[in-house]
């Protein structure tokens, strides 16, 4: 059974992810380039996946299968970092940039902390 | 003399709770507060419910935009999904929660009335029984703090089978209000956590449809003006929760918000914690005060629920 702090760290995790996806929302809607369109959308189904992934975990009891489970969760979260560089270029608007940079670095904080 | 006075409200009010007259008037707050459990119950299935289509609907247009695009090798039509946030078993399971929090109200609601037989009707007590044995068998075991509910969920049962431990409301409640609270606190992490992951799909979908929307736009020009009107009649009837009018100003989109609707649900819940609180702690008006509290709530959730599925 997870305890309650891991319990705590994912639900953090999955509210900075739906943070990173609500700023990335709203870049969507900026967006008119159809290129930069279909990268936005490849990027949120990934964050997506992860929120899922992490819905998931928090149901998990079993210690065995927890921990199987955050390994997974852990090593998406290590790809979010390569994402990054990939958000600045796809995002027109910097601030916006920057804020759906900013949420996923602290929802990988949360998950490293699994 | 004012520990006197205490003393003699004290006695007066657990004599209220217990004595045959003080039960005839204390039956209709319980009523009440039996019939906003079930309430409560109702609401929090249909939103799990919710939480699946949500996830089923972000599935189908997923696929169709893959093919669409040329990502997938087919499309399907049939609309059949595996559900990736919550299952028809998980859904199974947290039916079982609600069926504890509504036999406990049942059964409070037996323990206030004036007859001398305090036991449940024979379905109630089937219920029970097989909650009973669900919880003996580790049923519950795929949710967060499994052990603590199984727990409290065999806790509710006997309670509820019980015919001699729990001879009054004020004892039942004391005795069971860390096992509600349990339940109702695991439901609500839950809750919340999963209005996070409807709104992950409604916007998935959105997303989703700019995509093809741009790729259309390229190809049609001033004709994709009919595919963005078709593409918002379907965004208007796509979240679980409700559907929404073709435009609508931001301050009365919150309505239709999954996280806002988990925010009622929550406060209902929490309404039944208090309510047997007040229970518990004895007072009349404080039980009648919490018990309308409790109904109010849940009728707002569950108007909100069918105003929204309109």
């Amino acid at each position: 059974m997870p305890a309650t702090d891991k319990i705590k760290n994912i639900t953090s995790a999955a509210a900075s992810i739906r943070q990173a996806q609500a700023s990335l929302m709203q870049a969507s809607r900026l967006c008119s380039d159809p290129v930069k369109s279909a990268k936005i959308f490849a990027e949120y189904n990934h964050l997506d996946s992860a929120l899922t992934q992490l819905l998931h975990t928090l149901a998990i009891t079993d210690d065995a299968a927890f921990s199987a489970a955050t390994t997974l969760l852990k090593q998406s979260a290590q790809s979010f970092q390569s994402d990054q560089t990939q958000l600045q270029a796809i995002i027109d608007d910097a601030k916006t940039a920057a804020s759906v940079v900013s949420y996923i670095t602290q929802a990988v904080g949360f998950i490293m902390k699994l | 003399m004012r520990f006197l006075a205490n003393r003699t409200v004290l006695i007066l009010t657990t004599g209220f709770l217990t004595s045959c007259s003080g039960l005839s008037q204390i039956q209709t707050p319980i009523n009440q507060f039996d019939q906003g459990a079930h309430s409560v119950a109702t609401n929090e299935m249909t939103f799990l419910k919710a939480v699946e289509t949500a996830d089923c609907n972000s599935q189908f247009y997923a696929s169709a935009h893959d093919w669409a695009v040329g990502k997938g090798a087919n499309f399907d039509i049939t609309g059949t999904c595996n559900p990736t946030i919550l299952t028809d078993q998980q859904i199974q399971i947290r039916q079982q929660l609600m069926d504890a929090l509504t036999l406990y109200a049942d059964k409070m609601l037996a323990l206030s009335s004036s007859d001398e037989n305090k036991t449940l009707d024979s379905n109630s007590q089937q219920l029970a029984t097989n909650l009973n044995a669900f919880a003996k068998q580790q049923g519950f075991s795929n949710l967060s703090a499994a052990t603590d509910i199984e727990a409290a969920v065999i806790g509710i049962a006997e309670m509820a089978l019980d015919q001699k431990r729990f001879a009054d409301i004020q004892t039942a409640a004391k005795s069971m209000a860390s096992s509600l609270k349990l339940i109702i606190d695991t439901l609500k992490t839950e809750n919340t956590n999963f209005a996070l992951g409807v709104s992950s799909k409604l916007d998935q979908t959105e997303i989703n449809f700019r995509d093809i929307l741009m790729n259309t736009h390229k190809q049609r020009g001033a004709m994709s003006f009919f595919d963005v009107v078709e593409a918002r009649q379907v965004m208007q009837s796509i979240n679980p929760l409700g559907s929404s009018p073709l435009a609508t100003p931001p301050s009365s989109q919150t309505a239709y918000d999954p996280s806002h609707v988990a925010d009622q649900l929550n406060s209902s819940l929490d309404a039944i914690v208090k309510a047997n609180q007040a229970i518990a702690d004895g007072s009349t008006s404080g039980i009648i005060a919490a018990v309308n509290d409790l109904v109010t709530r849940a009728k707002a959730a569950q108007t909100d629920q069918s105003t929204l599925n309109k």
